[in-house]
């Protein structure tokens, strides 16, 4: 099933990792900035063409308009145009800030080559293929300049967790440089997605062997896991749990202990699609690591993995939560509101 | 070594099931893909005006402000069929129209008149950026659903330079490939009906020009609403459109151009009706003209065509008179006849405030309409009236021509103006400068009415004043008085016995007021006065005074 083929203003499932995940999460965060009301968030979305996590965070209070009744601070990025005009139909008034409309891949690891160098965004270059880097060049210096963020929503169309696609690969390096970014900032919220149906051996081999050395060498891990899931052997858990704690530990907690950042998981949410293949939503928020405690911190974090994580939500029982449906609903309302509302404004 | 024609930086997404190139019969026709149009807003009107045609309720343009990195433009119309996007790109080629083959000259579906005529409106986009993507989603002639995702590459590259077309003449006629094209067939989504065209691949020197009017005070300032915008463009501290920058001017231009109703109440816009005395407001003219703009207005209202500029809802901006304080006048022009042999129907209004300069300019002058789309923005020149070059009077005059029937073969290919030879253009211009010389000598006699008018007033002031200081200083001993003692009398007299100063009010005398208060300070100042200093002292003050409340 194609990205085109979801009808997202009805993705129930996937609104619970919305509703219980990030919802609450960004709420929490926003609470802890609480000190400075000035401050308002700044959100970094690969929202897609229906940008219900905008409106969501709009409609909470978390994230709120100027006196021109622009979004501040939102900054998206979309992989093509034609889903950009789709998103730039819907967001209304135009965003303070303009869409990025590109690879987020390619603009987060952009690297000058002989073809770029010494080339401006803003020359007139004759060649395609060159004219194409240097427009990416632009993006690239565009979006790190926008770096910190206080949330960040990672929800991409391609999969982190298949290195055979080039793409793919250049996705999980964008995915580790984010931690790299945010390097001036004191903590912030992460949302990343990826679809776990089909994890590749490198992935499944990585978890396998991360999860074997951390039940040899904590033995806080090995106690909590015999009490939580009466075992330690990786091939008795539950397929979800193997996989929220693969992911928890071989792909979150590697990149961000690699650029210093500690992790709390806010939650880990595995949802079907319409097909019935799964999706895992992870909700962390990472502080800065200061000293040798933070080994600690990570052991508790992966305590909290195994015991409270993660939580299921299939596509049919989904379509049975009342509370979830009507935020949905009350969302694309909200923003169906809002562009038509602004036509009459004009 | 990183080669450029790595997959990682190919562009195109799209499956290639079929392509081709995009040739051209000559070198002509390649350097009208590269640009043909004037500025961004003529080329944006293109695909305007393409929607228009297609039967399209609403058109989205999208720069993705303020990097205008991105332009998309949206159309909710009929859509074109895949036949006819391979007509014009594989068989007939560029510069074959298909809108009106078999005669056609109205829309489908709400029987619009149509405005394309060349098939090349599409191109426009391609001034605008290297590039494009379109996607078309509609019903075939079974009522079933299809779509198709094409994209288009304008190669810059594939056309000869200038130069070389000069110092090679067989350049000028051989055939030229000017890009490429492809397209892939994809599933009908209903939602998606019309026509719609994008592109990340944006010219720099269209983002540079837009960018460059966004600077940081324009930035915190700009609103997305057009009352605000209307302000903006109305600003008394602004003499010109221009003022606002081109990414404003953008906005201006495609408001004034495109088929759209105008802004605002019709009893407000255009033509503010309580700005004029209820004595004009009778008149013939101004019925006729008011009468014609309202029914203008509801027919642009009933073709329910919208066109949204990044979230903004055009409408036709046009606020007569520009300011108060002014005489305004309304007229009204009409033409229906056959000129060489085809019929030429035309009717508008004119407007003139009296004595100010329209603001902004760029209303100033005659637009002409054609099938309702503005070409080439207002002429001051009133396609070149010679009567009135640099006059201030012309500065004073605004005025719409709509032509329903007719011109159109007068159009140039770029359909921002006109070819000035063609018969119906002639006939145009010359009924435009006829009524001209009305609308102009009546200006005339009102000017010079509403200045004498304000002589007189001035005068009597002056008088009025004089007499209160000749009073004043001789406490209500002298008298000025007024009378007519014909012209071979002085201007200024004493009748020392009555103890008068007679001003001569002879309508054959002309005086320069300066001299005439001189003279009464002097006939003031000799009667008040004893002693020759005393006068001397006494002539000084009233000189000051009088002069002082004359000017």
């Amino acid at each position: 099933m194609s990205k085109d083929d979801i009808d997202y203003d009805k993705y129930y499932a996937k609104h619970c990792a919305r509703y219980y995940g990030w919802l609450p999460a960004g709420k929490a965060y926003q609470k802890g900035l609480g000190r400075n009301p000035k401050k308002s968030i700044k959100y970094f979305t690969l929202c897609g063409k229906k940008a219900i996590d905008i409106f969501m965070f709009e409609m909470e209070g978390v994230i709120s308009r100027d006196k021109n009744r622009t979004l501040p601070h939102v900054i998206i990025c979309e992989e093509n145009g034609r889903d950009a005009l789709e998103i730039l139909e819907l967001v209304r008034p135009p965003q303070k800030e303009a869409i990025i409309i590109g690879p987020l891949e390619k603009i987060l690891t952009f690297e000058d080559n002989e073809h770029t160098r010494g080339h401006s965004p803003d020359d007139d270059i004759r060649n395609r293929h060159i004219r194409e880097m240097v427009r990416i060049k632009g993006l690239s210096q565009r979006l790190i300049n926008f770096f910190p963020f206080d949330i960040i929503n990672f929800d991409p169309y391609e999969n982190i967790l298949n290195p055979d696609k080039e793409a793919n690969k250049l996705l999980y390096k964008a995915f580790e440089k984010v931690f790299e970014l945010q390097h001036s900032i004191n903590s912030f919220l992460f949302f990343i997605t990826a679809p776990i149906s089909d994890i590749h051996e490198d992935f499944q081999s990585r978890f396998r062997h991360d999860f074997v050395s951390n039940v040899s060498t904590h033995q806080e891990i090995s106690e909590h896991l015999l009490l939580s899931v009466g075992t330690t052997e990786y091939d008795q858990l539950d397929e979800n749990k193997r996989v929220a704690i693969g992911f928890a530990k071989s792909v979150i907690l590697s990149a961000a202990k690699k650029n210093g950042w500690n992790s709390e998981h806010k939650g880990i949410y595995i949802y079907q699609n319409k097909s019935l293949r799964k999706m895992l939503s992870s909700v962390v928020q990472f502080s800065k690591a200061k000293s040798t405690a933070d080994n600690l911190m990570y052991v508790k974090d992966i305590i909290r993995v195994i015991e409270q994580m993660p939580t299921f939500y299939s596509y049919k029982d989904s379509e049975k939560t009342k509370e979830v449906i009507d935020h949905l609903n009350r969302i694309v309302d909200l923003r169906d509101r809002t562009r038509d509302e602004f036509s009459r404004m004009t | 070594m990183f080669s450029i024609n790595d997959h990682f930086y190919m562009i195109s997404n799209i499956k290639l099931q079929n392509r081709g190139n995009i040739r051209v019969t000559n070198v002509t026709t390649a350097l009208l893909c590269r640009g043909l149009y004037r500025n961004a807003a003529t080329a944006f009107k293109e695909l305007v005006s393409n929607a228009y045609d297609a039967d399209a309720t609403i058109v989205r343009i999208d720069t993705n402000y303020p990097e205008f990195d991105f332009i998309s433009c949206v159309d909710n119309g009929i859509g074109m069929p895949i036949e006819k996007f391979l007509r014009f790109f594989e068989q007939e080629g560029i510069g074959s129209s298909i809108k009106r083959k078999g005669g056609k000259a109205i829309s489908d579906v709400s029987q619009r008149p149509l405005i394309g005529r060349l098939g090349i409106g599409m191109l426009a986009v391609g001034q605008l950026c290297h590039s494009f993507e379109i996607e078309s989603h509609y019903k075939d002639d079974n009522g079933e659903g299809k779509a198709y995702r094409a994209e288009i590459i304008l190669e810059d590259e594939g056309i000869p330079k200038r130069d070389a077309i000069i110092q090679n003449e067989d350049l000028k006629t051989k055939e030229i490939e000017v890009g490429k094209w492809s397209y892939e067939l994809i599933d009908y989504d209903k939602t998606k009906t019309g026509f719609r065209i994008y592109s990340t691949d944006v010219r720099q020197t269209f983002r540079r020009e837009m960018k460059s009017s966004i600077g940081e005070k324009e930035f915190t300032k700009i609103s997305f609403s057009l009352s605000d915008l209307h302000t903006e463009f109305y600003d008394k501290a602004k003499k010109s459109i221009r003022d606002c920058k081109p990414y404003l001017e953008t906005i201006w231009e495609m408001s004034i151009l495109c088929p759209l109703p105008y802004y605002g109440e019709i009893y407000e816009y255009p033509i503010n009706t309580a700005s004029f005395k209820s004595s004009h407001r009778k008149t013939g003219d101004f019925s006729k003209a008011f009468e014609f703009i309202k029914e203008r207005q509801q027919k642009f209202l009933n073709e329910k065509f919208r066109v949204v500029f990044d979230g903004i809802e055009l409408r036709r901006f046009v606020q007569l008179p520009t300011t108060d304080d002014v005489f305004p006048q309304l007229f009204f022009i009409e033409f229906d006849d056959d000129v060489f042999e085809s019929r030429l129907k035309f009717a508008g209004y004119i407007f003139a405030q009296i004595p100010r300069a329209i603001r902004p300019l760029e209303l100033n002058g005659i637009q002409i309409r054609l099938r309702g789309v503005g070409i080439g923005g207002y002429d001051s020149t009133f396609l070149k009236y010679y009567n009135q070059i640099e006059t201030i009077r012309n500065k004073w005059v605004s005025g719409e021509i709509f032509v329903d029937d007719g011109l159109e073969s007068a159009l140039n290919i770029d359909r921002d103006s006109f070819n000035e030879h063609d018969e119906h253009f002639k006939k145009l211009q010359s009924s435009l400068h006829k009524e001209l010389d009305d609308v102009f000598n009546q200006i005339d006699k009102l000017a010079r009415k509403r200045s004498e008018g304000k002589r007189e007033t001035k005068q009597e002031e002056s008088q009025k004043s004089m007499q209160a200081i000749v009073v004043e200083e001789s406490r209500g001993k002298i008298k000025l008085v007024q009378q007519d003692m014909g012209k071979d009398k002085p201007n200024v007299e004493v009748d020392k016995k009555q103890r008068k100063i007679i001003l001569n009010i002879s309508k054959n005398k002309k005086i320069d007021a300066i001299i005439k208060a001189v003279m009464v300070a002097y006939y003031t100042a000799i009667l008040t006065s004893n002693t020759e200093e005393q006068r001397d002292r006494k002539f000084h003050d009233l000189v000051k005074r009088i002069l002082g409340e004359l000017v």
